[in-house]
């Protein structure tokens, strides 16, 4: 007979007390597991989706004129190329990529096209990420718009003579339905070969990284960077998922939070209720000669063996939940859910002590409780 | 040796105060067996539970070999009650998710960490309950429960019995049979305070109290 073993038989007998206990702090582990799993799926492809979908911040020389540079297809005013360098080169900015952008509206074969020379630039944050598709053109290669190609009669591997610059189509672009169809990208040195306008770009787009700070402490970190320049913050679809994302998080974290405070008091009461229930008992085991300390283990180990339990069968519940459910709500890639099992150390740790600190008082109670009550009760 | 000394145990709740011991001294010298009857809520099982350690009395002193117990600290009246004291109740008061003999082994944990089975066994065996080790207490007749409690009582071989009316719910033949344990143990140096109406189980007695009103008249 030990402390454990005379616990473990308690257990067996009051099934059904054990059990919704069991129940409360699995339901709150799982919830937390799920949402948490959840979140971190959401998030890589929300990271995805943003590099996918585009740019969030652009800067344009001071010159140049937001109205025009809507309006017109192109920008006026230029700035030196040497400024994406300086950008990626410079720690501590929240950007993962940079692409410099040289674009300018010319007439080419009887029609208007917009040119557009592009380099991309990764930064030292996440040398390991790939840069945005389509953005990695070579020297003497270029994509061109669909509305283009089709009218043309361009096809992939033709050779074009843009300009005085022969260049080889290595893609025709998917009609997109937009001024890309129009568009004819290449190198940014290619362009600016073409152009006559040697080292020189009219933009730089910025892809914000999830990797915290503001817009505005972006802002300001670029302006520190690159003097004479403006920084317009875009908002994408991606911008407006990603403050969707932080705006749920908080939610999610006041939910959560109010799940543990009912599964607490719930598990508080369970073990209330199984103290009241043991009232003669916990008299028995004092006229046998158990102490206060015999008697606060077997109250307190009893939640912390629950708190376990819960944890462990909260946490598979949570994953297989976050695993099976969450692609279809959260419309996520089934690939990017991937089980948290560095939160099962924690929940093995944390979840035991919550339960147990939930049963703190009735424990106390139990501890406390006068032998005299029960035993002369005949 | 267990002396009271002018013990006055007076309950408090929000009825009011039910003083259970009023100036109760008495002694009961080692190897001895004492019956102590008195009428319903006399006090003879505050009495018991004073004796036991378990409740601090409101006056007086609780002198066993000459200690007072109620200067021990709770962790030593404990373990005093551990190793000196077996107790049996009117209703059993086995633990009811434990077999009859977890129940025998449940005191042995406290001082022996190496659980005396053997020992625990050959007690269930001696009182009849061989058969029955894995029993839970539900699964019992009340005479196996009454057995088996008086087995736990004996575990941890105490020098001092207390038995709480232990044949109340028993028939008089199991009753019967209940005492002679005790007997059995007090023949074999045992002190034994035993609470009863029956007026037979005087005779096993070296002495008889009765107490009424929470006050001790003198019987023998
Ligand atoms: N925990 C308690 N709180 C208040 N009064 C009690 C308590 N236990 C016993 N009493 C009262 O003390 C008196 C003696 O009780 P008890 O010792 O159980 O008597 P007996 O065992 O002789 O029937 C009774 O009047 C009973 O109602
Ligand atoms: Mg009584």
């Amino acid at each position: 007979m030990s402390i454990m073993r005379l616990l473990l038989r308690e257990v067996q007998h009051r099934k059904l007390s054990f059990l919704l206990g069991l129940l409360a702090v699995a339901m709150a582990v799982a919830l937390f597991v799920a949402l948490l799993t959840m979140g971190r799926a959401s998030n890589i492809e929300t990271t995805r989706l943003m590099r996918n979908l585009g740019f969030n911040v652009l800067i344009l020389p001071k010159e140049t004129d937001l109205a025009d540079y809507w309006a017109a297809d192109s920008a006026k005013g230029d700035m030196p190329e040497e400024y994406l360098r300086r950008l990626a080169e410079t720690p501590g900015i929240a950007a993962d990529h940079y692409v410099a952008t040289l674009e300018k509206k010319v007439r080419w074969r009887g029609r208007a096209i917009l040119l557009t020379g592009v380099l991309a630039e990764r930064t030292a944050i996440d040398a390991r990420k790939k840069a945005p598709m389509g953005y990695k053109i070579p020297r003497g290669a270029c994509y061109v718009g669909y509305a283009i190609a089709h009218s043309l009669g361009i096809k992939r591997k033709d050779t074009i003579d843009l300009l005085g610059k022969k260049l080889t189509v290595q893609r025709v672009v998917l009609e997109a339905g937009s001024k890309e169809d129009i568009r004819i990208y290449a190198h940014l040195h290619d362009v600016q070969e073409v152009l006559g306008m040697r080292g020189r770009i009219n933009t730089i787009q910025a892809l914000q990284c999830l990797c915290g700070g503001t817009m505005a402490e972006l802002q300001e970190e670029i302006s520190g960077v690159l003097p004479g320049t403006q920084i317009v913050e875009l908002r994408s679809i991606a911008t407006a998922r990603s403050e969707t994302r932080q705006m749920v998080e908080k939610h999610v974290g006041f939910i959560v939070a109010a799940v543990l405070a009912v599964c607490a008091a719930w598990v508080g009461l369970l073990s209330l209720l199984n103290v009241r229930e043991r009232r003669t008992e916990i008299g028995i085991l004092r006229a046998l000669g158990f102490g206060s300390s015999h008697i606060a283990a077997l109250f307190l180990g009893r939640a912390a063996f629950i708190g376990l339990l819960g944890a462990a069968v909260g946490f598979a519940v949570g994953t297989a939940l976050a695993l099976h459910v969450g692609p279809e709500i959260f419309k996520l890639t089934f690939s990017k859910v991937r089980p948290a099992y560095d939160l099962l150390i924690p929940l093995v740790f944390v979840t035991p002590l919550v339960a147990t600190l939930a049963s703190f008082l009735p424990a106390m109670i139990a501890v406390t409780q006068d032998p005299a009550v029960t035993l002369t009760e005949e | 040796m267990i002396q009271l000394e002018n013990v006055s145990q007076v309950y408090r709740s929000r009825r009011g105060e039910v003083r259970a011991l009023d100036e109760v001294s008495l002694t009961v010298r080692n190897s001895e067996f004492v019956v102590v009857k008195g009428p319903s809520g006399s006090g003879k099982s505050t009495l018991l539970l004073t004796i036991a350690g378990m409740i601090r009395p409101t006056r007086g002193r609780v002198l066993v070999n000459d200690a007072d117990i109620y200067h021990l600290s709770n962790r030593e009246r404990a373990r005093f009650r551990a190793q000196n004291v077996g107790f049996v109740f009117q209703s059993y008061h086995l633990v009811p998710y434990l077999s009859a003999l977890e129940n025998v082994l449940l005191p042995t944990m406290l001082v022996s960490p190496d659980a005396r089975r053997h020992t625990a066994c050959q007690l269930l065996n001696h009182f009849g309950i061989g058969q029955r080790l894995a029993h839970k207490p539900a699964e019992l007749s009340t005479g196996e429960r009454q057995r088996t409690a008086v087995a736990r009582a004996l575990s941890n071989r105490p020098w001092l019995l207390l038995a709480d009316e232990p044949t109340g719910n028993l028939d008089p033949e199991t009753g019967l049979q209940i005492i002679e344990y005790l007997a059995e143990f007090h023949r074999q140096g045992g002190t034994v305070v035993l609470v009863t109406h029956e007026r037979w189980a005087e005779e096993y007695a070296e002495r008889t109290i009765s107490i009424r009103h929470g006050r001790i008249e003198e019987g023998s």
